[in-house]
């Protein structure tokens, strides 16, 4: 057959839903669309994960030894690629502002890259506050706080809910100073997914050596109610839609060969009347091109569509991205299984077939 | 046109010898031999049972005889038409007729220049673009001989044509056949239908052969 005359019969038994088309469309739309947006979904919920992780400074890992924490060697542990920040920490007791001179307030004195860990913007030396003392002392960033011993600009506000986080700095003021030479805590952000052994290794180092062997090294996370550790990697690489692909595949196949079953009689016949093998699957492989096309957009279309009212609209379009591969195996199945199927199809079978309707 | 017992003639030709057929014990019709030429428009007849549809499935080599030989010499597409119609619902009667000329090569408007002209033949050129679902039986019947006459058969094989139409349907169907078998082909016609077997030239009785 010409290539003309093949598009032509595809394209009406496209059409005219001869060939099943409006049916496969949808069922492989269905199939398609929500194993994607499974897939998607599962795929944004281990972002979450990840981001509710390093967001409640889960990632945020602290070695404690009293007057042995060197806060040069502290700092420093942010300039390595897998950690985001770092820095050092002693409590100096509390303190009273003229302003509240009924409130005791906890005061640490910090490192310089201490600040860094907190506040993400604005000066990172001098006074820092947590939110909520600010908002009970009614300062902003940039005031001027009277102390006891005189006027001190407000470098900065952070944030420190009460999310499962270590709970001293939630009401509580930070002083970074660079005259202490020992410092009893060292706080770093580490990208998640090491393991323990290389957060102890790390944090451990920065330990000043003593001649005192029982001194007391603690160990430990700001917040711990998320987990020891998170392995993005794998959080997304376990999913348990991982093998969404496969599903999609072999769905795409199974729909693939139950249209061309459904419609083998009229295959067969196309075949007796003097059609190549070739000529027919040529005809079936441009059906399925235009099914292919027309389930990919209502999938595509309605995945984003579900995705973009999910909680993960925010992702969107990496997520789309994810579904659309989802789909893009279904399809591909469905190609594949019709094909072959089509492909055992004979013309001898139209007597048996015609017999047993 | 009749070729020799060899099968050597101007067209098609098959030859039956000492054919037989039987579902285990039972024997359909045994000792058939024949010889079918181009031109020519054979009824097969007999009872229900007795092995007409066998005979055309031994015909068109879909399946294998129990017993004896059957040559079939320059014939190179065999087309059956079915007792019961059948087509796509969705697609157009002339749809039906264009598909084997574009099987052969036909350019589409070659091939749809073509369906009409058969369609206007088989005298169902009126309902060419209704949906093969809404024809009558005997406009289906008429259509799949069309389709079959497009494929260019050199043995044309029809099973009961006459069998569901009302007489006049029937008649212009036998008369088609007719027309058929005189452009070349060998027409083979499983019927009772006394007035089929009167339209053919020949009748094969399988009654007799059992």
């Amino acid at each position: 057959m010409r290539a003309r005359a093949i598009f032509r019969e595809s394209w009406r038994n496209f059409a005219s839903g001869a060939s099943g088309s409006v049916g496969v469309v949808l069922v492989l739309s269905v199939v398609g669309g929500v194993l994607g947006c499974l897939d998607a979904s599962a795929v944004g919920t281990a972002h979450q994960e990840v981001q509710q992780y390093l967001s409640s400074a889960a990632d945020t890992r602290v070695v404690i030894s009293t007057g042995r924490v060197s806060p040069s060697a502290c700092d420093s542990l942010s300039a390595r690629a897998d950690t985001t920040g770092s820095g050092a920490l002693r409590d100096s007791g509390s303190t009273r502002l003229p302003a509240a001179p009924g409130l005791s307030i906890s005061t640490y004195e910090v490192s310089a890259g201490f600040v860094s860990l907190v506040l993400t913007k604005g000066d990172q030396t001098g006074m820092v506050m947590s939110a909520e003392l600010a908002g009970r002392l009614g300062y902003q960033t940039g005031d001027l706080v009277e102390t006891s011993s005189g006027p001190v600009r407000l470098s900065g506000v952070f944030d420190w809910p009460d999310d499962g986080r270590d709970a001293r700095l939630h009401y509580a003021l930070l002083v970074s100073s660079e005259s202490v030479p020992a410092f009893d805590e060292c706080w770093a952000r580490i990208e998640p997914g090491h393991g323990q052994a290389y957060y102890d290794e790390l944090l451990s180092a920065t330990l000043l050596a003593t001649l005192d062997a029982g001194s007391n090294v603690q160990l430990g996370q700001v917040n711990n109610t998320h987990g020891k550790d998170l392995s993005p990697s794998a959080l997304v690489n376990d999913r348990v839609t991982k093998l969404a692909w496969l599903a999609a595949l072999l769905g795409g196949a199974c729909i693939g060969v139950f249209a061309v079953w459904q419609r083998r009689l009229s295959l067969s016949s196309n075949l007796h009347a003097g059609a190549r093998r070739a000529d027919l699957l040529a005809t079936v492989l441009v059906e399925d091109l235009f099914c292919v096309v027309s389930s990919g957009m209502v999938a595509t279309g309605s995945a984003a569509a579900v995705l973009a009212f999910s909680p993960f609209a925010d992702e969107l379009a990496e997520l789309l991205v994810r579904s659309v591969l989802v789909t893009g195996w279904c399809l591909l199945g469905f190609v594949i299984g019709s094909l072959a199927y089509a492909a055992t199809t004979r013309e001898s079978q139209l007597f048996r077939l015609f017999k047993s309707r | 046109m009749h070729g020799g017992l060899d099968g050597s003639s101007d067209g098609p030709a098959i030859v039956g010898s000492g054919l037989g057929h039987s579902f285990g014990q039972q024997w359909l019709f045994r000792n058939l031999s024949f010889r079918l030429v181009a031109g020519e428009a054979v009824a097969v007849c007999g009872p229900s049972g007795c092995g007409k549809t066998t005979l055309l499935s031994i015909l068109a080599r879909w399946l294998a005889p129990s017993e004896g030989e059957l040559a079939r010499y320059g014939v190179a597409r065999v087309s059956w038409v079915f007792q019961n119609p059948h087509g796509v619902a969705r697609r157009s009667a002339v749809d039906h007729v264009v598909y084997p000329l574009l099987a052969r090569g036909l350019s589409v408007e070659e091939a749809e220049r073509g369906a009409s002209d058969l369609m206007e033949q088989f005298s169902i050129g009126k309902v060419a673009d209704h949906p093969f679902s809404a024809l009558s039986g005997g406009e289906a019947q008429r259509l799949m001989l069309a389709r079959a006459v497009a494929a260019s058969p050199d043995v044309l094989l029809v099973d009961e044509p006459t069998a569901q139409l009302d007489r006049s349907s029937a008649r212009t169907v036998n008369q088609t056949m007719g027309k058929i078998a005189g452009s070349g082909s060998i027409v083979v016609v499983a019927t009772h239908d006394q007035d089929t077997m009167t339209a053919c030239d020949r009748i094969i009785d399988l009654q007799a052969e059992r």
